[in-house]
């Protein structure tokens, strides 16, 4: 018998050096992408550029307003909802946002981390409007604070920053989708940049910065069969001559952008 | 002794680590849905909003009328975006059935004088849609309630149906993710207006019908 409590109690020390090595697994922590290549950025600030807040009560972020409704039902009750504004680099408004966020199936704690869908349609008065699309790794965020901070105690020590898109786009960057305006038919990348100022124990998160950072892929012209004969008898010609290639890859592209100092 | 705690040891740290890679640890309840095939191939399905339960928040420059009116209460859009044609609106989505299954945010700007109008409408168990259209005129909805006979500033009852995105055959399935990756196609949204409450809240259904194939 006490061989059986013996291998109890080491399944116990097991399972506690488990939950450790997860802690520190390096697997799913977040990197630090390249911002090379990307050519405009949006940011905001929580709790001051956050118009409307909810979600059902899981999360360490104060609904705002007070009044606004908690997403309550149980099929969307993980999920949060946020209208937001973003501002230009010299603080003006500049776009709406509509973000919703709500955990990924895909999420699993050995390899790949805690993941979250996050999609935003974002109006830009003037120009018109696009989709974001993402896929972001909150790992590192919830050990620094639900564990650390909520969990275990601990007082938040310093700001920290988080890079935590990590698709579905290339080189871990998010997909964006034209959707009208000076945005229609176009797509392009997004990284987003957050900082978390501040966070206590019992408000959860008081104080946030973050960028989002754009870059449009160059329009891709679509010709009808007659004129892409003629391009095309154009192009022979004009064989060898270097001018007027107005189409330059993008070297951002290639590879892993984390890889870049 | 110290072989059963060593075995322990190692069964827990294996079973730990197991659960973290296979146990399932997001899993939205999902509701059946109600898809049917259509014809010509692709999958049909609407989703019904009811207004005014399922209205999350609105904000909107005064080119967006009723619909504009800041809600919750005490919330709005910067000064710099109270003139622009813009209208934000957030909604709870649900089945035909009447089930709350999800959330969408519809956008409406207007860009050189061109309207638009655009959808994220996610369902956390499957996935999100991303819709766009060709959008409606400025204070569609108020134009139309007053053809019902409504007054502006005035409370009003009766039904009027106003076709949101219904120029060249609907709007368009521009992407998604999750089940409705690789997805296109076109959608139409009926707003299906009965009355207009004491602080100007609209009340009605709004119904979105989609037709969805796979891409390519």
């Amino acid at each position: 018998m006490k061989y059986v409590w013996m291998t109890l109690f080491g399944s116990l020390v097991g399972a506690l050096a488990g939950a450790a090595l997860l802690f520190f697994n390096p697997l799913i922590d977040t990197g630090d992408p390249s911002l090379a290549g990307f050519d405009r950025m949006m940011r905001y600030s929580l709790p001051d550029d956050a118009i409307v807040v909810t979600h059902g009560g899981m999360l360490p972020l104060e609904r705002r307003p007070f009044g606004v409704e908690p997403l309550w039902e149980s099929t969307i009750r993980s999920t949060s909802l946020a209208t937001l504004v973003l501002r230009s680099d010299s603080g003006e408004p500049q776009a709406v946002a509509s973000r919703v966020v709500w955990p990924s199936k895909r999420t699993e704690l050995l390899t790949a981390g805690v993941l979250a869908n996050d999609h935003w349609l974002v109006s830009v008065p003037g120009e018109g409007a696009f989709f974001v699309v993402a896929e972001s790794n909150v790992s590192t965020m919830a050990k620094d604070t639900l564990v650390a901070v909520k969990l275990l105690g601990r007082a938040w020590q310093a700001p920290r920053a988080y890079a935590p898109i990590e698709g579905p786009e290339i080189a871990g960057t998010a997909l964006v989708i034209g959707a009208s305006g000076s945005f229609a038919g176009r797509a392009g990348r997004a990284l987003e940049r957050y900082r978390i100022e501040r966070f206590a124990r019992a408000a959860g998160l008081e104080a946030a910065a973050a960028e989002m950072h754009f870059v449009w892929d160059a329009p891709v012209e679509t010709l009808p069969p007659g004129a892409q004969d003629a391009a095309s008898a154009e192009r022979a010609a004009g064989e060898g001559e270097t001018e007027g290639d107005d189409v330059v890859p993008d070297a951002s592209l290639a590879g892993d952008a984390r890889a870049e100092p | 002794m110290r072989t059963a705690f060593i075995v322990g040891v190692l069964l827990g740290i294996a079973g730990i680590l197991a659960a973290a890679r296979y146990v399932p640890w997001v899993g939205p309840p999902r509701l059946p849905s109600y898809t049917s095939v259509v014809a010509n191939g692709g999958r049909a399905e609407e989703f019904v909003i009811r207004l005014p339960a399922d209205r999350i928040s609105a904000h909107g420059g005064e080119a967006a009328g009723l619909r504009g009116g800041a809600f919750p209460q005490d919330t709005a859009l910067p000064e710099a975006f109270a003139a622009a044609p813009l209208l934000v609106e957030q909604f709870r989505v649900r089945d035909r059935d009447g089930s709350v299954i999800g959330i969408a945010a519809r956008h409406w700007s207007q860009a050189d004088g061109d309207a638009s109008a655009a959808w994220l409408l996610v369902i956390p168990s499957r996935g999100a849609l991303l819709m766009a259209a060709d959008g409606e005129a400025p204070r569609a909805v108020d134009a139309a309630v007053a053809a019902a006979g409504g007054q502006p500033g005035g409370t009003w009852s009766g039904e009027t149906t106003i076709e949101l995105a219904d120029r060249e055959g609907g709007g368009k399935v521009i992407g998604g993710s999750g089940e409705f990756e690789s997805l296109e196609g076109r959608y139409s949204e009926s707003w299906i207006v009965t009355g207009v409450g004491e602080s100007g809240e609209l009340k009605g259904t709004i119904e979105l019908r989609t037709v969805t194939y796979t891409a390519g």
